[in-house]
């Protein structure tokens, strides 16, 4: 990891594009980073303030390039956190750290190599918790998680299990129907039977223990991005996960969000890189239906 | 004046380490919910979360103990109480189906068995009242209790396992829970018990 200080000469963002039409690196982190912040604004009050954030920072180079806006957009969403923290989930946090970071990199010199520090740094520790927990988990070692998310979880049921493991859609109905049963009010049941096929089962644990080695691996590689390893597989293993987790399980404030870490963290030179997690971040989009 | 370049670099994922230590800690001593609702990154580890538990709540009338439907009911202290489930969530949400107006539900009934030997009978539900037609249930107590499940996938089964609990008011049938995970009411005579909260809870303390 290479260390520059405040006193270092400031470096310049890499830029493309001819003329007026020039934008830099910090260019697509804005826009992903802003679209996240779309994502997460659940009430009229954070669409609002992320509307005119948007075009104040789309008109004005000034403005999306000052550290206090991107401090004040964190400390207009931290009162949230901490005041109405069970209406925010994990990536809600993980974007506004990421308002606060680029806020901070803004301020002073280095601004780039601050921002990349810092990305790898949220990427990283974020892979590294979700080990953690899952790693402590005997719900996910064992292969429940993944048996509950098949089953009852009609993204990955319809996306996955009816038609990969062969889930008949009476078992699926049948199994929604006895948990209903289970949590209905007064009902005195201690336990319900489950039907599905064993391919299930196989399915559950081929994508619990991909689960683990991909998030492992990310957060190994990004916690030491000096690693020879770490500098030629990062990105393509970020992208990777982006693509295979992201169009199944839409969690698009997520997606979107390790996008524009991504752009952020790329070694300089690799403006192709910055592209391609930029177009993924778009990919992730379409696919949900955003535009 | 220009903040220096170990804060700019480093205190974010400072903070990050924090609040999800803090969640993590929470979790173990707390029940905090591991996903979602806190910022520690326990997404998709566990089957038991805030949205995977659920509430068993009884109304203690002066026509009888029922059942409540609590689904879709009390959203906002019913996600805080299943996200963080201390003493003080719980309170304040049994406080609130206390203080609501609810009504005995004729299309909605329970089958649950009132003893582990007699056959289930239809129980009539409690329901908030939305009308004015309806008549009223005088509450004087009320017992909630969080559940949550567990998937046994060799045993092909969906277990559910009683979490904490509180009790407000009077309570005329405690709901106990028989030791394969029944509940059982009244399976003993039923002595009018006055409960003064803070009532039970299994477990951790208030936040």
């Amino acid at each position: 990891m290479t260390h520059s200080t405040g006193d270092n000469p400031p470096v310049r963002f890499e830029g493309m594009g001819p003329g007026p039409w020039r934008f830099d690196a910090f260019d697509l982190v804005a826009i992903t980073a802003l679209i996240n912040l779309v994502q997460i604004a659940h009430d009229a009050f954070y669409l609002a303030v992320v509307l005119v954030a948007s075009v104040c920072a789309g008109l004005w180079r000034r403005v999306r390039r000052s550290g206090w806006f991107w401090i004040a957009l964190a400390a207009i969403w931290t009162p949230r956190l901490v005041f109405y923290w069970e209406h925010n989930e994990d990536h809600v946090y993980l974007g506004i750290y990421w308002c606060l970071a680029i806020g901070l990199a803004m301020l002073g010199g280095s601004a780039p190599d601050i921002l990349a520090r810092n990305a790898r740094w949220l990427i990283g520790l974020a892979f590294a918790w979700a080990c953690i927990w899952k790693c402590t988990s005997p719900d996910f070692v064992g292969g429940s998680l993944f048996h509950y998310k098949l089953l009852f979880d009609f993204r990955f049921r319809e996306g996955i299990t009816m038609p990969l493991a062969g889930l008949a859609s009476e078992m699926a109905a049948a199994n929604v129907a006895a948990i209903r049963e289970l949590r209905d009010a007064g009902s005195g049941l201690s336990h319900v039977s489950l039907q599905f096929p064993v391919a299930v089962s196989w399915l559950a644990q081929v994508m619990t223990w991909w689960t683990l080695f991909i998030e492992g691996i990310l957060a190994i590689l990004f916690i030491f991005p000096t690693m020879r390893l770490s500098q030629r597989f990062r990105d393509v293993s970020l992208l990777f996960f982006a693509l295979t987790t992201y169009l199944i399980v839409p969690v698009l404030g997520f997606g979107c969000l390790f996008m524009s870490l991504g752009i952020a963290q790329c070694d300089p030179g690799r403006m192709s890189m910055r592209w391609a997690y930029f177009v993924t971040s778009l990919v992730l989009m379409a696919t949900l239906n955003v535009f | 004046m220009p903040l220096n370049w170990q804060i700019r670099s480093f205190l974010v994922p400072t903070i990050l380490m924090l609040v999800a230590g803090h969640h993590l800690y929470q979790n173990r001593v707390q029940g905090r919910s591991a996903w979602g609702a806190g910022g520690g990154f326990g997404m998709f580890s566990t089957v038991d979360y805030h949205g995977s538990r659920y509430f068993r709540c009884y109304l203690t009338t002066d026509h009888g103990t029922f059942p409540a439907e609590l689904r879709g009911e009390f959203a906002d202290q019913s996600l805080k109480a299943r996200a963080l489930p201390n003493s003080r969530n719980l309170l304040e949400l049994a406080n609130q189906v206390m203080d609501a107006p609810w009504t005995l539900s004729l299309d909605v009934v329970s089958t649950e068995s009132l003893s582990l030997e007699q056959p289930a009978t239809p129980t009539p539900v409690a329901i908030r009242r939305q009308d004015s037609i309806s008549s009223p249930l005088a509450v004087k107590g009320v017992q909630l209790e969080m559940w949550t499940i567990e998937l046994d996938a060799s045993g092909r089964q969906v277990r559910t396992w009683p979490g904490p609990k509180v009790e407000l008011g009077t309570i005329d049938q405690p709901h106990r829970v028989a030791t394969d995970g029944n509940v059982a009411a009244g399976d003993e005579p039923a002595g009018e018990t006055d409960i003064v909260k803070p009532a039970t809870l299994d477990v951790g303390g208030s936040s």
